[in-house]
């Protein structure tokens, strides 16, 4: 390698292979090949995990807007934490932006946004940022992070008017984007898309109340079957009159409980 | 598992368990959430004991990673009458020593004709734990009333030991209540206070471990028999929650 190359130090062969028995002294003994290129020096050499994340957000469109969900937990592996961390961010009037996974690059990602949106304001020409910009602007970000095999590791969801229509849309840490009018992040994937998509697929378009009674059941169903749910929670509501807010805890129902014993 | 004729090296078994782990290779290819985690009852067991008897205490969720895989389980196993055991660690394997268990202090008590004492349930349990250590990951706290020396409470950790203690916790959730307990822990409480006692522990748990959740079930062990008290979700105790 170039970077081994020392011309001062005795050189007995042409052939620089380390698998070659070493009698006598060689330099090759204690050298250490610096990493060359920039992407092998950024490259992680051990698996980074999440600290401290998010559970699962779900998100549907119905008629007249969208509605997402999350809880407001940060969990730090299996302890439940923080307590008080919402995870569905106001951009603006009409875009929101949720998200789910390791929470400190969700806060990365959260005052990027914000940064952009003040940059915004300040050129005061009307401009706003839409869902759609973001969304893309979202994806790029987390891919250009994936080819330096650095990812964020949370999951991205966005959400808003755009055009007047809703708009539904979600990023993973690969950089993988998609619009549906259904996303679910994390482990809600297997607890609830599955049923949730078959109703929304079977009805005509849900209104507010509706959607709001339907996310009230996605939130207490993952409630009792995520080992990471919370149950506080956030659900916001995006219509073209605006966003809303709404802080809701679970009412769980155990009253199969005191007939089950003897089950293990 | 046979209990009569007790495990001996083979070393064609030997070669085989080095087979194929398929589970591993999930971690390769599936995204974290959806990999299979072992069957756990990672848990919250507490058991404290009083003047005449013992008062137990567990939450009620078996977990698979991060899945809920049964919400109202119970996790207060009936030894005999007036022995309890509670179970923290693999699911199947802790329920394997509980039947075992109870089939053999079914025998003794045919051949003694009378009840087995607590702490003959407990060493059951720990030779067990410590015959198959390598293989096990069991915590069992057994306790309960004998007419010999009153209520009991005893402690079969990982390894196979065995531990008489006023009071027990177990379950990954007990790294959460070790403060509760050394703050809160006075010796002879009364039945209602150590009722009190495993109840809150429970609770506080429950709100910050993410493997324990659900409802509390409690059991009081006496001369007189056992009262099984199950506290649902939504009546436990009000802790800070916030």
């Amino acid at each position: 390698m170039i970077s081994t190359f020392n011309p001062f130090e005795t050189h007995y062969d042409s052939i620089n292979d380390k698998d070659d028995f070493n009698i006598g002294n060689s330099n090759k003994n204690h050298t250490v090949n610096p990493l060359e290129t920039e992407a092998e020096r950024n490259i992680r050499t051990r698996t980074v995990t999440p600290i401290v994340t998010g559970s699962s957000v779900a998100a549907f469109v119905f008629n007249g807007g969208v509605i997402l969900a999350a809880d407001v937990l940060g969990s730090y592996g299996s302890l439940a934490k923080y307590r008080n961390l919402p995870r569905i961010h106001q951009v603006n009037d009409r875009t929101i932006l949720a998200l789910g996974g390791d929470l400190s690059d969700a806060d990365y990602i959260k005052e990027a946004i914000d940064a952009k949106v003040e940059e915004d304001l300040v050129q005061e020409d009307g401009s706003e940022m839409t869902p759609l910009a973001l969304y893309s602007w979202c994806t790029r970000l987390m891919y250009h992070r994936r080819t330096k095999l650095n990812p964020f590791l949370t999951s991205v969801i966005v959400a808003g008017i755009e055009n007047n229509e809703p708009f539904l849309g979600r990023v993973n840490d690969k950089g993988s984007a998609y619009k549906e009018f259904l996303i679910m992040t994390g482990i809600a994937n297997h607890l609830a898309q599955g049923w949730i998509r078959t109703i929304l697929e079977n009805s005509n378009q849900l209104n507010k109340e509706q959607a709001e009674h339907l996310m009230d059941r996605i939130i207490k169903q993952l409630f009792y079957r995520d080992c990471r749910a919370f149950a506080r929670y956030r659900v916001c509501i995006v219509t073209k009159e605006g966003v809303e807010f709404k802080a809701k805890e679970v009412q769980p129902d155990w009253s199969l409980a005191p007939g089950l014993h003897n089950t293990e | 598992m046979d209990v009569l004729n007790p495990k001996t090296y083979d070393a064609e078994e030997d070669m085989l368990s080095e087979r194929t782990n398929y589970s591993a290779m999930d971690k390769l290819i599936l995204p974290m959430e959806f990999q299979q985690a072992p069957v756990s009852t990672g848990t919250t067991i507490v058991a404290v004991e009083f003047d005449g008897g013992v008062v137990i205490g567990a939450d009620t969720r078996t977990s698979a990673g991060s899945f809920v895989m049964n919400r109202f389980t119970d996790k207060l196993t009936q030894l005999t009458d007036r022995i309890y055991c509670l179970r923290s660690g693999g699911a199947a394997d802790t329920q394997a020593i509980a039947e075992i268990v109870t089939y053999q202090l079914d025998f003794l008590a045919a051949e003694m004709n009378e009840p087995p004492l607590v702490r003959i349930a407990a060493n059951c349990v720990r030779r067990l734990i410590y015959q198959y250590r390598d293989d096990f990951v069991a915590g069992l706290i057994v306790a309960g009333w004998d007419k010999k020396l009153g209520g009991q409470v005893y402690s079969c950790p990982l390894g196979g030991l065995l531990c008489r203690q006023p009071i027990s916790l177990g379950g990954s959730g007990s790294t959460y209540i070790w403060g509760y307990l050394d703050n809160n822990y006075r010796p002879n409480m009364t039945k209602q206070e150590c009722y009190d006692f495993v109840l809150k522990a429970v609770t506080l748990a429950i709100t910050r471990d993410g493997s324990s959740g659900g409802c509390a079930r409690l059991a009081i062990i006496d001369k007189d028999g056992v009262e099984r008290i199950d506290v649902l979700g939504n009546d436990l105790p009000k802790v800070y929650d916030l």
